[in-house]
């Protein structure tokens, strides 16, 4: 089986972003969403080179939406998830759970053998 | 609204025109919530972010370029070069490959710091200027010779039969040309402005010394480089969204 490409931390949280928000992702949506679910305020220069360069990766796909008058006119770039882009989310999220096996970082259900 | 309508005219100079008119779009959507303020340092934050690579590629190989031409210069004609080739037949035969040369290491540099070392087309042309860079340093030994040869020889076969090789010759071959095409450029306009400024073969020391001569030299070599590393993004683009559509196409 080929490894799928792999992801930065920024990405992973952008791509989780993008599947989260379903069909209304778009740059002011994804922000928002990672605002409220990471605490992170994230520039929009850095959020717009990673969906750039996701893109390009062929992890995400980008399509022109509607026009609207709190935009100035201006229409939307919704965003979706690629199957590429899933799958090496969900091969980075394997790694990062195959390093949390085993240790009490996050209490509860997660808590393993060793620790706790 | 003139505020929006002025970054997104600059945010076009540096991305395509859908992303402009959608970067500036979300600005918009959020100045209501954080003000116009937010907006201007956002707004430049975006473009920093867009260019500031670019910047660091088109300075950062503006100089490799020149650079290497000048060495490659003092390697083959220079006073203290160790094996200066003889004018026939070698002379002329080395000297193209030094400009193409330069031209490989300039793109090179550019497509590695812009685009990444990962990428078919940067290996490709930095492979190219490997080469010529081992012609003009080794043309005098054989086994050297033979090496270059070879690779050169395999980088043709990989071009022409490999799917990934000729994508990277899209994008390599037609940014080559530009760069070969703009030094004779460069070299026919200046050297125009110079018979117009003194008329003559060469003009004279009080010619060469006049202020604009150089400056001149240095804008057309800009202009050129420019026009280079454009072509070489310019076919990348169209190179990813021709496999792009084809790939869809096939999956269809």
């Amino acid at each position: 089986m080929g490894r799928s490409a792999s992801l930065g931390e920024f990405e992973q949280i952008v791509l989780l972003a993008i599947l989260r928000l379903d069909k209304d992702a778009y740059g002011v949506s994804i922000r928002a969403e990672i605002a409220a679910r990471t605490g992170r305020d994230p520039a929009p220069g850095a959020l717009y080179t990673t969906l750039d360069r996701m893109e390009e990766k062929g992890m995400v796909r980008s399509w022109m939406g509607e026009a609207t008058p709190q935009r100035g006119g201006r229409a939307k770039r919704n965003f979706a998830v690629t199957k590429a882009g899933r799958a090496a989310l969900v091969d980075a999220q394997r790694a990062y759970q195959s390093l949390l096996e085993g240790l009490n970082l996050l209490g509860g259900a997660n808590a393993g053998s060793i620790a706790g | 609204m003139q505020a929006a309508s002025l970054v997104e005219g600059i945010l076009r100079r540096v991305t395509t025109k859908d992303r402009a008119t959608a970067i500036v779009g979300d600005l918009v959507e959020t100045r209501e919530q954080k003000g116009a303020v937010w907006f201007w340092l956002s707004s430049a934050g975006v473009m920093l972010s867009l260019v500031w690579r670019w910047a660091i590629a088109f300075v950062a190989s503006f100089f490799a370029g020149s650079w290497s031409a000048y060495a490659f210069v003092m390697a083959t004609t220079g006073f203290h070069a160790p094996h200066r080739p003889p004018d026939y037949p070698w002379g002329p035969v080395v000297e193209g490959i030094g400009l193409a040369g330069c031209s490989a290491i300039a793109l090179g540099v550019y497509a590695a710091i812009q685009y990444g070392l990962r990428e078919c087309a940067t290996q490709m042309v930095l492979a190219w200027a490997t080469v010529a860079a081992a012609v003009i340093y080794l043309w005098w030994a054989p086994a050297a010779l033979v090496f270059c040869i070879a690779g050169a020889a395999g980088l043709a076969f990989y071009s022409v039969f490999a799917r990934e090789g000729r994508w990277a010759s899209v994008v390599v071959w037609p940014a080559m040309v530009v760069g070969v095409a703009g030094f004779f450029f460069v070299g026919g306009i200046d050297a125009f402005y110079q018979h117009l400024l003194k008329p003559g073969p060469w003009g004279s020391d009080d010619m060469l010394r006049h202020p604009s001569v150089p400056w001149l030299a240095l804008s057309l070599m800009l202009c050129a480089h420019l026009a280079k590393v454009c072509m070489w993004s310019r076919m990348r683009g169209w190179a990813a969204e021709a496999r792009r559509a084809g790939s869809e196409a096939i999956a269809e």
